[in-house]
């Protein structure tokens, strides 16, 4: 069984399931908007989490784990059951075991779930696809089956106009969106109508939201202490002002948009700095607060992010060009900053944008910050990912500037575009099956076109050109599911909470994904890109090159997963890995990066999207679909991880972080909508060689760096270098009067240094 | 100008503490000097050498059958066991080995390749101060290299630090030292007997050659490696602290010595050094630090690692 929250119980959980379900059939002759709205207004505030006597912020709502308070509802995004309606069978019948239901009730509950099999949103986007498109992507299973390319069911990634929000306030917005459906109704427009009809009612749920959590405080404030009562009471005043009037503190602003951000689903909370900073900027001159009390409530709103546990979004973007009070701003982000130090948490993933015109005590703080190991903030180069944005998005510099990352590293503009990764490509399947004329032989599947055999191509440019018929088959493919998908969303539901806060939207009169939002773009997230390099750069030497392995028995290798074939296996890790600043090996990554870039981006007028562009992110995908693909000719074994990002594969980069971060360089960014760079440093070295880390990361910027995730190596990293050497290879350590290789070292000295960093 | 070869064990990007900014060092291989406390035992020969590590051998005999000169071979309990002086340092062990038990320290290159390397970091150099470093071994044993070296660095516009032991005629360091920007010289030991005892070398040429370098205005790091019991005596920190108020414009560092360079001893097949099993503790190098003060050392110039 899932577990629990302790106010609740498993009954309640499908109560909500059951009337969610039974509002919706209600609703089947009314808008899709109207319904929406009633849905969300039996969902919420049914299936938030109690306050606690210590929160500063109301909104807890936990979605991302096994830990659930529906299994049946309406939300952009839910890890691994879809996209708009869902129905988590996962969780559902885990819980309906445990629940001991009446049998009336079960029967409802799994009348329910029959009805919903072809009534959630991903189940009419897969009934959408036509006979060819599912011939493409016959599989949604990406995490148990192997394969080259699956479709993702997901609305992820918004940056919603908070400024808006806070700005307007939810009576203000609700007259903004009840005048403008008036507007259309006079103008006939039924549907727009409709629409923002139903956005103010979705504000009458958030209002509600705001006094359930009100009534709370006042009941928690009750028995608690002095300190605790204090705090409750004041947030108590906050809820219910929230629905009179807009926010007039920081706190307030806050309060509002986490409760708004909860209920969209959006999961991430924008350029923080540019909608919190003048207000709190006001707060400390009329003394309603100070920095340090802004901080522990900061702390508290980043547990409460931690324990939501979207770990894949929960960004929070600060710094950079494009913010209209840069003062008041760099203000917040200083204290978030702070908030993050002390934390110490997964979540929020805190990013910071770098740009000349703000306060550069921002950027030492975050060295400090990731010199403690904290791992954020995650670093963004302006100066490089403006004019990369331009490019790639092919829009002005007025709207660039307003890039931001979301969830893993794709970048969107904040309030104006969308560009949620619909589908995967796993290179190094495709690979695989370029070896195999397009075969996939786990599935029995004549799954890629057919481009011939490994032996049938006699020069390494046939088999490129195989290669690349292979990527472009499903790239396409892939394409063409993404514009459906936002198709059949928009005709499933109006996601009013995205509607009203993006822009162009409410001007337009139409909902987000119907021809509301100013730019619909999508990305593609791609995994196995490096490997790929240096599986083919592997085929070329000793195939082409060297003449000196024939091509089937690289096969069989392969088949037996090097099982017998050791010398060959060793052979194929010998050759040059991208990340050692070697140039045949790096330019071949390169040359695969820009083709698989270029021809997803010229996709985007095929299927009427805005843009649709390759993202090489950073989660945990390298490694799930790595279990599922066969070994590789770089002498990766079956089923072990890929490398991540534009990462080097692990271990592989054996010259040192100038060299790698020089193979980085070379990869452009002006194509795509974000690539990731993980980087590793020693503690004592980040210590005690800042100067000189900080001129590292200044010309990795300077020349072209995009990005950096910094991580400070702790001593469990150290254990595990002990243990897997192999991946740890430009580990770095300070010894004595020098540093070496980690790795090098002879395990007593490792031993050394284990104990000397637990000391630091 | 000649295209000169020279034998290399290790070209490190990224270093750190090999003088200003970050740089690229080039460890050269051959050495005349006999350190006690060499931590880089490897590059004392002036050829190359296999190095052997135990620990990682499997036994699995893949470099049995690749040895063209019989070096590996199988004991009586199928263990492996190699037999250095048959050892041709052909590395065809290393390719087959597939646990990395084996490598090869020591190959030649020429200056064009590791120029080619060097510039790759240019960037790097020229926002941190950094450069170039050539290293040892004993970059004097192979003048003619060093000197293309340094001035390859040099029409390259990349700064370079020269690591010596200042054990070499004068006459060597008087053609170079307009080519160097940087000088790291060793100071190792005092009183004549105990320097030709731990050294293996006479004192007085290097310090002879500390004080012209010194005079040419040159910028010297003077790095002295400490070993408690066996360098570190009142005569020694009394003499440190002379040559920091007499040579202007140095600094200086203490390096404690480290165990590390014992493991590698066993690999390439030397015999264990006598000294210390351990390393310096933070209350040995305080005392370092204090005894040095207390004859009059300039503490401000001083680092102790």
């Amino acid at each position: 069984m899932t577990t629990l929250c302790p106010t609740q119980n498993i009954a309640s959980t499908f109560a909500i399931d059951l009337a969610i379900t039974k509002t919706y059939q209600e609703h089947a002759d009314s808008h899709p908007a109207l319904r929406e709205a009633a849905v969300l207004a039996e969902q919420f505030p049914a299936a938030l989490l109690p306050l606690r006597e210590t929160d500063s912020f109301a909104g807890r709502y936990q979605m991302e784990m096994a830990t659930v308070t529906h299994h049946i509802g309406f939300l952009p995004q839910t890890q691994g059951s879809g996209c708009g309606y869902f129905c988590n069978e996962t969780n559902l019948w885990a819980d309906l075991e445990a629940a001991q239901l009446d049998a009336e009730t079960e029967t409802a509950v799994r009348a329910a779930v029959d009805f919903w099999r072809t009534e959630k949103t991903d189940a009419k986007i897969r009934a959408a696809y036509s006979p060819e498109l599912a011939a493409m992507l016959p599989s949604d299973e990406w995490l148990t089956e192997a394969g080259p390319a699956f479709p993702l069911y997901r609305m992820a990634g918004s940056h919603l106009d908070y400024t808006k929000l806070i700005a307007y306030g939810i009576p203000g917005l609700r007259t903004h969106v009840s005048n403008r459906a008036q507007e259309l109704q006079a103008d006939g427009d039924k549907n727009g109508y409709a629409s923002f009809t139903a956005c103010a009612h979705v504000l009458e749920t958030l209002s509600n939201c705001c006094i359930f959590y009100a009534d709370q405080a006042a009941e928690l404030a009750q028995n608690t202490s002095s300190e605790n009562r204090e705090n409750l009471l004041q947030l108590r005043s906050i809820l219910l002002a929230l629905p009179e009037r807009a926010p007039h503190t920081a706190r307030e602003a806050l309060q509002l948009m986490y409760l708004y951000c909860t209920m969209s689903g959006a999961n991430n909370f924008g350029r923080m700095d540019i909608y919190t900073g003048p207000l709190l900027l006001a707060d400390l001159e009329h003394n309603r607060t100070t920095e340090e009390r802004t901080i522990q409530q900061l702390c508290n709103l980043w547990e409460l992010m931690a324990e939501a546990n979207h770990e894949t979004s929960a960004r929070i973007v600060i710094g950079g060009e494009g913010r209209p009070d840069p003062v008041a701003a760099d203000a917040f982000a200083a204290l978030a900053l702070e908030a993050t130090y002390r934390a110490g948490l997964h979540l929020p993933q805190l990013s910071l944008r770098i740009c000349a015109e703000q306060n550069p005590a921002l950027y030492d703080r975050a060295l400090d910050c990731l010199g403690a190991g904290r791992t954020f903030p995650i670093l963004y180069n302006d100066d490089i990912n403006i004019p990369s944005v331009m490019k790639a998005f092919n829009i002005p510099r007025t709207e660039a500037i307003h890039y931001v990352p979301y969830g893993c590293g794709e970048y969107v503009l904040a309030d104006r575009s969308m560009g949620t990764p619909s589908g995967l490509i796993n290179m190094l399947a495709v690979l695989d099956l370029t070896l195999r004329n397009g075969y996939e032989p786990n599935s029995h599947r004549q799954w890629g076109p057919q481009t011939g055999h490994l032996h049938e191509h006699k020069t390494f440019a046939s088999l490129m050109t195989a290669y690349r018929k292979q990527v472009e088959f499903f790239i396409q493919a892939l394409a063409e599911q993404e514009a459906l998908e936002y198709q059949v969303c928009g005709e499933h539901a109006c996601f009013c909470m995205h509607t009203m806060l993006y822009d162009d939207c409410i001007a337009r009169g139409k909902a987000v994904f119907s021809g509301g939002l100013r730019y619909l773009g999508g990305t593609m997230e791609s995994y196995g890109q490096v490997n790929t390099a240096d599986a083919l750069h592997a085929i070329r030497t000793l195939i082409y090159d060297e003449q000196s392995l024939d091509p089937h028995a690289l096969l069989e290798a392969i088949d037996a997963n090097f099982d017998g074939f050791e010398p060959l296996h060793h052979r194929l890790k010998q050759q040059t890995k991208y990340g050692n600043d070697e140039d045949n090996v790096d330019a071949l990554a390169a040359e695969i990066h820009e083709h698989l870039c270029l021809f997803t981006q010229a996709q985007a007028k095929r299927v009427g999207l805005h843009n649709y562009l390759v993202v090489v992110i950073n989660n945990s995908a390298n490694t799930l679909l790595g279990r599922n693909t066969p070994a590789s000719a770089d002498g990766r074994m079956r089923g072990t991880a890929m490398a991540n990002g534009n990462n080097p594969a692990s271990g592989m980069d054996k010259k040192g972080v100038t060299a790698f971060l020089n193979s980085l360089l070379k990869m452009r960014t002006d194509i795509h909508a974000g690539a990731v760079q993980n980087m590793k440093f020693s503690k004592s070295i980040f210590s005690r060689q800042r100067p000189k880390l900080e001129v590292l990361l200044d010309t990795y910027f300077k020349n072209g760096g995009a990005q950096a995730m910094l991580t400070v190596v702790n001593p469990e990293d150290l254990i595990q270098a002990q243990k897997h050497p192999e991946r740890y290879q430009s580990l770095i350590v300070r010894v004595g009067g020098f540093s070496a290789r980690f790795v090098e070292l002879d395990s007593d000295v490792q031993g050394e240094i284990l104990a000397r960093t637990l000391n630091d | 100008m000649d295209n000169t070869k020279a034998l290399v064990f290790d070209i490190q990007r990224f270093s750190l503490q090999d003088g200003p900014g970050i740089r690229t060092t080039v460890f050269l291989k051959g050495c005349p000097l006999r350190c006690a406390w060499c931590h880089n035992p490897e590059s004392w020969s002036f050829t190359t050498e296999l190095s052997f590590d135990e620990q990682k051998c499997e036994h699995c005999h893949a470099c049995v059958d690749a040895c063209p000169s019989n070096a590996h071979i199988i004991n009586v309990d199928k263990h492996h066991a190699f037999i250095r002086t048959l050892c041709d340092n052909t590395g065809a062990c290393v390719e087959a080995c597939p646990n990395s038990a084996l490598k090869l320290y020591g190959y030649d290159t020429d200056v064009d390749s590791i120029m080619e390397e060097v510039i790759k970091d240019r960037a790097y150099y020229d926002e941190s101060g950094g450069g170039l470093t050539i290293s040892g071994g004993e970059p004097m044993s192979n003048l003619s290299f060093t000197t293309q070296l340094l001035h390859a660095a040099r029409a390259a516009q990349i700064a370079t630090c020269l690591d010596t032991s200042g054990f070499a005629p004068w006459k060597q360091y008087d053609r170079i030292k307009h080519l160097v920007d940087v000088w790291h010289i060793d100071y190792k030991a005092t009183g004549a007997e105990l320097h030709k005892e731990l050294i293996g070398v006479d004192r007085q040429p290097i310090i002879d050659n500390l004080h012209r370098i010194h005079a040419s205005g040159a910028r010297i790091i003077l790095r002295c490696p400490l070993v408690h019991g066996v360098n570190d005596s009142d005569e020694h920190f009394h003499y440190i602290a002379d040559i920091s108020n007499n040579l202007a414009d140095m600094t200086i560092e203490f390096l404690p010595y480290h165990v590390m360079g014992e493991a590698k001893r066993d690999r390439i097949g030397q015999k264990a050094s006598h000294m210390p099993k351990k390393d310096a503790t933070e209350a040995i190098k305080t005392d370092w630090r204090e005894r040095y003060c207390s004859f009059g050392g300039n503490e401000s110039i001083l680092t102790v690692y």
